[in-house]
């Protein structure tokens, strides 16, 4: 490039001083050209010995034939001669002839004899001067014609040297074109060699190009590899993670001393927890493979959120933290969204925020703008006290896999996925986590969502509508829940005050009562410094002007409920924080239109409830034994019988050789899988026009793309492996009918100590007994209705009572429980289940236990059968009422 | 340097002139004195032959005058003379070009467009004095070449006739 740019200055500088020498030759030239073109030798010469001639012409025309117009011709020629003298003495001519002597002699001569003519020319007419002036002009012929000759000598000796002068230019022209040429030539060299570089510079680029995009390929390649890899491993770990999870669940449920109970306890606690981390790290690389898609329905997000940090209440128990849920009145009831990302976002932040948080506040808030064009922001906050972080630290952990410094691993344990997946999954909702916090003051995470609101809607139910104008009285230590609380009410209708101390809300009681406008319901903290809850409502009570004060008592998870005090002190109704709208409005609700608790309501659920039993015969395809195993024990669990395929081709020939109500299909087995099986199973049933049965797929692959996929083949449900057992009797719920009688399975482990037959349920007796019931209407309809009321809400804590105390043996608090049962459900007809109690008293009261498991399951049943019955005839009393 | 509009103008002012050339042409003072100039071909004159001019003549249509470097002088002199185009109008020449004969026979062509482009005289003067025919007389054709240096030719010295006797419009 150097040389080319030296090669450039120096033929720029060559052709310049070329062209300036050029231009100044051209010039001297031109000029030379001009000088010669002034006057023409020859031309003069010779025109000069014409005019000679002429004149003498004249003279001898006059001389023969004398007259004036020959005369005047005679002078006109002679002018003419002067004219031609004067042109040929004037200086250039001398110049031109130069230093001829000669002619110069030859002009002088010329000149002065023409001059000395003169006077003869004027007296021509005279006799003789014609003859003077022709001898005087005689000798200038050959004076004219040796000038003419000099001249053509001279002009021929001018034109050569022009003509060489001319031919040194053309020569220098000629070198000049040659050096244009070559600088021309080595211009297109180097245009040439400029070119080949810069195609060699494309070509490497070019090369180097491909190399990165096979690089890229290459590591696309990898990537894609690796997260297959992810998948096949998620699907090799769920495997025998269903065996451990579902096992586990099952032992939970056979008979187990206390210690086995923990040792299994932790058992399941631990497999949970590494279920979570896997799905944590196959979450965060989905989303990072850029895999994952949301799922967009209907989503209630009070529901969402509630559920999520529900799952927390029972955590906090016994820790120092208050756990708030604060969602705005003006946030939209049902929106477009993905509900179990939202729901998993929440579960992992608010995680976050209860792991990090020893003790004080960790809240919820839930807020959102007004809807515009059918969308609004929600705006989601999650505040904790905890212990904070620095900004860099901030930084590090939006980060997959790192968590605030490597000891906060050991210390708090998780992967720190948690933040990450949460943060892509917001950018996927369209929206941006941000993360503002102070060590040891405490943290917040906040995003907000575009939702568009969903065009069904929840109508405000009509009981929590009834509401409006109800005067309740809120009184909590804690203001974020004062506010919360009086927030949910205000929107209901409800005149709301709130007192920070119970000595204010006894205060502002007593002053309400003196005015005449007593308080309905007194929504009173369990916990409060100096005076707590209790005390109050003790206080409250000791006083017989607020008899008809309704009290909802606000309690945590950690409280053991005594429920025979709340009784006492005529509590209606009792809520464990964080308290959700709806259960506020129902709870408040009930303690307003329903009277007081005549039976206890308060119990402590422990232990896991039966298993309801449904009717059907399934065909289980799966090619995992352990899968095989957990699955079959779920189906007996729930008193269904099966039989198994072990791939796709047998799960064909067996669905057309028998009769089945379910199909549970594994997606991924050998032959033919789950997807190739349900075609051919749809179209069997289509050639033999049997009905549709539905066919749910059961896969280790639980994402929503392969949820498509399967309904895309004509699935008509998704089950995810491991499931939990609520997930596996939700496909069955939906799809087969609840059984009416139990059907003892030998393969159900819950069943091995109940063979006695003794305890079977008589099926002779019905459910419901209608005189009972029509007795009770005929006497008073609205009595009616609160007695079922009173009787569902009772009943099903009274038999997880009894349930308790079976499994612990415990014949005295079965023997009360069954006997209370016994009489509420004569009393409202339900005969069936007074029998089945009094069955169990017996058997209480002579400690035999053996088989009373069976009769509880049935037990178990028949109360959901009963309260269906029972709710329709409530319904249909409350409209007769009304009406 | 005559923009092409005014080209344009002198043509169609040369139009003109064409368009009234009888009544210049009786114009002309019949000739009282020596004849110096007789110009034939197309003239408006037709059939009555050439148009002739003594030295009043020619001065009657006006004198127009420059001065100009030639070859002939060897320093700047003053012309004053007829201005061609209007000599040219007056005799209602209708032609391409006009041949120019000396006293000494010397015969010119002149492209009659040079009339209009440049402001040539038919000199009868210099520096003040009437040219006799010893000295270029007694009518120059003369270019203005100072005020054109492109007419600094050959070409048009050679049109540059002296002792001009005769035109021919043809």
């Amino acid at each position: 490039m150097i040389i080319a740019r030296y090669f450039l200055i120096g033929a720029v500088a060559i052709l310049v001083s070329v062209v300036a020498y050029l231009s100044v030759l051209m010039s001297e030239r031109e000029a030379a050209l001009t000088e010669a073109s002034r006057y023409n030798l020859q031309w003069s010469a010779s025109q000069a010995a014409i005019e000679s001639l002429r004149l003498q012409t004249a003279i001898h025309r006059f001389t023969q034939t004398p007259d004036s117009t020959r005369v005047d011709d005679i002078r006109l020629r002679y002018d003419i001669l002067v004219n031609r003298m004067s042109l040929l003495s004037n200086g250039e001519f001398l110049q031109t002839v130069g230093d001829d002597a000669k002619s110069r002699a030859a002009i002088d001569e010329a000149k002065s004899t023409i001059a000395a003519i003169a006077p003869l020319v004027t007296a021509a007419e005279t006799e003789g001067t014609g003859a003077r002036i022709l001898t005087a002009l005689q000798p200038l012929n050959a004076k004219f014609i040796q000038l003419a000759s000099q001249a053509n000598r001279l002009g021929a000796e001018r034109v050569a040297d022009e003509q060489s002068a001319l031919f040194r230019l053309y020569k220098l022209f000629s070198a000049l074109i040659g050096a244009l040429l070559m600088i021309g030539l080595g211009l297109i060299a180097m245009l040439f060699w400029h070119n080949k570089q810069l195609r060699d510079a494309k070509k490497s680029l070019e090369a180097s190009t491909s190399q990165l995009r096979s690089a890229i390929e290459a590591a696309e390649t990898a990537s894609r590899a690796k997260s297959e890899f992810l998948a096949n491993m998620s699907h090799e770990i769920r495997t025998p993670m269903n065996g451990v999870l579902g096992m586990t669940d099952l032992l939970k449920r056979s008979a187990l001393s206390v210690r086995q109970q923990r040792l299994v306890d932790t058992i399941s606690n631990s497999a949970n927890t590494l279920l979570k981390i896997i799905n944590d790290i196959l979450d965060i690389s989905r989303i990072e493979a850029g895999t994952t898609e949301l799922d967009i329905h209907d989503v209630d997000i009070r529901h969402c959120v509630e559920g999520a940090v529900g799952l927390f209440a029972e955590q906090l128990r016994g820790n120092e933290v208050e756990l708030t849920l604060f969602i705005a009145n003006e946030v939209p009831d049902v929106v477009r969204s993905d509900g179990g990302r939202l729901r998993q976002i929440c579960v992992n932040l608010l995680g976050n925020a209860i792991k990090f948080t020893p003790r004080g506040e960790v809240g919820v808030r839930i807020s959102a703008t007004p809807i515009v064009d059918g969308e609004s922001t929600v705006h989601f906050e999650f505040r904790d006290t905890g212990i904070g972080m620095t900004p860099e630290v901030i930084g590090r952990i939006m980060k997959p896999f790192a968590q605030g410094d490597s000891s906060i691993t050991r210390r708090f344990g998780g992967t720190g996925l948690g933040l990450s997946i949460s943060q892509q999954l917001v950018a996927m909702m369209g929206g941006r986590l941000t993360i503002t916090s102070e060590p040891n003051k405490g943290t917040t995470v906040s995003f907000a969502l575009p939702m568009k609101i969903a065009s069904t809607t929840k109508p405000v139910r009509a009981d929590q509508a009834r509401l409006v104008g109800q005067r309740i009285l809120v009184v909590d230590d804690h203001e974020t829940n004062r506010e919360i609380i009086a927030s949910y009410l205000g929107r209901a209708g409800v005149v709301v005050d709130t007192a920070a101390t119970a000595d204010t809300a006894l205060a502002m009681l007593q002053r309400e009562h003196e005015r005449g406008r007593s308080y309905h319901v007194l929504i009173a903290d369990l916990i409060m410094p100096r005076v707590n809850g209790m005390e109050l409502v003790k206080t409250v009570r000791s006083d017989d002007a607020f008899g008809d004060l309704k009290v909802v008592m606000l309690t945590s998870m950690s409280w053991k409920g005594d429920a025979s005090q709340m009784r006492k002190l005529g509590i209606a109704e009792h809520l464990i924080k964080p308290v959700s709208r709806n259960e506020l409005l129902d709870a408040v609700s009930r303690a307003v239109f329903v009277s007081s608790m005549p039976e206890p309501l308060m119990a402590g659920l422990h232990g896991s409830p039966p298993l309801p039993h449904y009717t059907g015969h399934v065909l289980l395809a799966e090619d995992n034994p352990v899968n095989v195993e957990v699955a079959t024990e779920h189906l007996s669990g729930f008193g269904l019988t099966f039989e198994v395929a072990r791939n796709g081709i047998e799960a064909v020939d067996l669905f057309k050789r028998g009769q089945f109500d379910l199909v549970l299909m594994d997606i991924q087995m050998p032959e033919l899988d789950g997807v190739g099986a349900t075609e051919q199973i749809r179209t069997f049933a289509k050639e033999n026009a049997q009905p549709r049965t539905p066919i749910v797929a059961v896969t280790a692959n639980a994402y929503e793309a392969d949820r498509r996929l399967c309904l895309a083949a004509n699935m008509d449900g998704f089950l995810s492996k491991p499931f939990a057992e609520s997930a596996f009797e939700a496909v069955l719920a939906r799809w087969l009918p609840k059984s009416l009688a139990s059907k003892p399975s030998s393969q159900s482990m819950r069943d091995d100590r109940d063979d006695d037959l003794v305890a079977l349920p008589r099926p002779d007796i019905v459910s419901l007994d209608d005189e009972v019931i029509a007795a009770l209407k005929a006497r008073r309809p609205a009595l009616l209705a609160r007695l079922i009321k009173v009787y569902l809400d009772f009943a099903p804590s009274t038999i997880s009572i009894m349930r308790t105390a079976i499994d612990n043996e415990h014949t005295e608090s079965l023997g009360a429980a069954a006997h209370s049962l016994k009489s509420s459900s004569a009393n409202i007809g339900a005969v069936r289940i007074a029998d089945f109690c009094r069955t169990l008293e017996v058997m209480a009261r002579e400690s035999k236990l053996g088989g009373s498991d069976a009769i509880m399951t049935a037990l178990e049943r028949e109360i959901v059968h009963v309260r269906d019955l029972l709710t329709k005839i409530e319904v249909k009393g409350l409209a007769e009422v009304r009406a | 340097m005559l923009t092409r509009r005014h080209a344009c103008l002198l043509g169609s002012a040369f139009i003109a002139g064409l368009n009234t050339h009888s009544a210049l042409a009786q114009a002309i003072t019949a000739p009282t004195g020596k004849v110096i100039l007789t110009i034939g071909g197309q003239v408006a004159n037709g059939d009555k032959g050439p148009v002739v001019f003594d030295r009043d003549g020619l001065e009657a249509l006006g004198m127009d005058s420059f001065e100009t470097m030639t070859p002939w002088y060897a320093s700047k002199v003053k012309f004053e003379g007829v201005s061609m185009a209007k000599l040219m109008r007056v005799v209602g020449a209708k032609g391409q070009k006009l041949s120019v004969s000396a006293l000494n026979d010397y015969t010119t062509e002149i492209p009659m467009e040079d009339f209009g482009k440049y402001n040539v005289i038919l000199a009868l003067k210099r520096d003040g004095q009437y040219m006799p025919v010893s000295d270029k007389g007694p009518l120059f054709i003369v270019y203005p070449f100072d005020a054109n240096p492109e007419l600094k030719t050959q070409k048009y010295y050679g049109r540059s006739a002296w002792q001009v006797a005769r035109m021919v419009v043809a």
